[in-house]
């Protein structure tokens, strides 16, 4: 059964398109390999 | 080289995830295919048409947001030869329609915050306006949907998640919400058919949905157990499978060859340092033939220097003989004329055609004729008064002017004898009577020289 109240609680506010630039500027957008290289480089200098 | 390596294998999985989102999306598995779309765009950032997909997805489920930032993010990467440019160049062309997204994402967070106060009612009278204005706007839809269900509201709310089920395949809150509100002895029996998964969905979005289910979107015991959660499930599961695979089998790889690639750097950067140090022991040496050039340099320019100075000098001298000259006195005369290079004498273009050629011609004779006797005349003086050394100096004077006067030479030689220095006398006795065997000079020199 559905928990009516739970439910609505998970609709969440949409990103309003005026947001958009400023959204873009704060992205961030690595990849696994940005991810795999700053790990790794972290433990060769460990 | 284990970075390039590295990257395609990204690329390779990226492009794997890319095909998987795009197939889902041909079969209007939207949320799913975002899902695979999100691990492409993980796996590879640059993968353009994932993130163009990704947008257009968001675009389709109302998201226009969404798929703004996707698209713009992708035309920051490659910026020619972009589907995403076309996106935002329809978008541009209708300018009302972004403004009409703005109003319904208005609406909307307007209506989330009614539901937050629980004002029900108002929050529905909100999101009806919503879908009014975006009907593809799946959040709405649902959020609507939702709030019909608890109006009791089965039709309007059955109609709206039918119409999420037409954008949004498996949508799982759809299908929840459907599941929900089907009795309960309907949802055991499963009495409603899909006849085919992925078959082609109908696209006339805008027409009104019938009643019956089937017609739009049938359900059956397939359609259950793939259902949306199902989907999410596997995906999930999938993520895991996936990040578990990068960490076992993948990051070990990853370190071997990241430790390659440090020594390999190590030793590049070793390298670029004994090239440096070549290089700093070539420019060191380029420094040294550079220094020596400039001293070669400086040396010709004092050289240069050393002669004009030289030869002005030689018109001094000249301007002193002619004034001796001119004075009568001619020993003076001829002593400063033996000091003359003629050699450096030479005439330049003037106005009153003044010659110095011409003039050192004019004196030049009587100085070379009588010169010499003068001065070996004065040094023969000196040397009787015991002044051999200023002797010398004059009889060399007298030479410079006729270095065959052997007189002088002779003279010069006894000088030197007279003086204590033997040995010189005898060479030039020697020059005398090589010169001259026959001369009586000659033969006074070989007395003097003990032959």
């Amino acid at each position: 059964m559905i928990d009516f109240e739970e439910e609505l609680s998970k609709f969440k506010p949409s990103l309003d398109i005026s947001a958009v630039e400023d959204i873009i500027a704060k992205s961030d957008i690595s990849d696994m390999n940005d991810i795999l290289m700053e790990l790794l480089k972290e433990q060769v200098k460990g | 080289m284990a970075s390039m390596n590295r990257r395609r294998r990204l690329e390779q999985m990226s492009n794997g995830y890319y095909n998987l989102g795009l197939s889902l999306a041909k079969e209007r598995n939207l949320s799913s295919a975002l899902n695979a779309l999100s691990i492409a765009l993980g796996l590879n950032k640059k993968n353009i048409d994932a993130r163009n997909l990704y947008g257009l997805i968001q675009f389709e489920m109302g998201e226009e947001t969404k798929a703004l930032i996707s698209w713009v993010i992708s035309i920051n990467i490659k910026s020619m030869n972009n589907l995403a440019q076309n996106y935002l160049q329809n978008l541009r062309n209708k300018s009302t329609y972004l403004e009409k997204s703005q109003e319904a994402i208005s609406k909307y967070n307007k209506a989330v915050s009614q539901i937050r106060t629980v004002n029900y009612d108002m929050a529905r009278m909100s999101l009806k306006q919503v879908v009014d204005i975006r009907p593809h706007f799946i959040k709405a839809m649902l959020a609507l949907a939702l709030l019909d269900i608890r109006e009791g509201k089965a039709g309007e709310a059955r109609k709206l998640l039918e119409s999420v089920l037409l954008i949004d395949r498996f949508n799982a809150k759809a299908i929840t919400y459907l599941d929900e509100m089907r009795p309960v002895s309907e949802r055991k029996s499963g009495s409603v058919k899909l006849s085919v998964i992925g078959s082609p969905i109908k696209k006339e979005k805008e027409k009104p949905v019938e009643k019956n289910t089937s017609a739009s979107m049938p359900v059956t015991e397939i359609y259950k157990n793939y259902s949306g959660m199902f989907t999410a499930v596997n995906v999930g599961i999938g993520l895991i499978v996936g990040a578990c695979a990068m960490v076992f089998l993948y990051m070990p790889t990853m370190k071997v060859a990241l430790n390659k690639a440090h020594n390999k750097e190590v030793v590049e950067i070793s390298q670029k340092l004994s090239d440096a140090g070549i290089s700093m022991e070539e420019l060191k040496s380029e420094n040294e033939s550079l220094n020596d050039q400039v001293n070669k340099l400086n040396e010709i320019n004092n050289t240069s220097t050393e002669n004009m100075n030289y030869k002005l000098l030689q018109y001094v001298y000249l301007i002193g003989v002619i004034r001796e000259y001119g004075a009568k006195n001619y020993t003076k005369a001829a002593e400063i004329f033996s000091n003359i290079d003629t050699n450096q004498l030479t005439d330049v273009d003037n106005g009153p055609g003044v010659s110095i050629t011409g003039t050192f011609a004019e004196i030049a004779p009587k100085m070379r004729a009588e010169g010499p006797k003068l001065l070996t005349a004065v040094g023969d003086g000196l040397s009787k008064a015991g002044d051999y050394a200023g002797a010398i100096g004059y009889y060399d004077a007298a030479l410079r002017i006729a270095p065959d006067y052997l007189q002088a030479k002779y003279n010069k030689a006894l000088a030197y004898k007279t003086s204590g220095d033997v040995e010189t006398a005898n060479n030039l006795f020697t020059e005398i009577i090589t010169a001259a065997p026959e001369d009586k000079i000659a033969k006074e020199a070989q007395r003097e020289r003990g032959y």
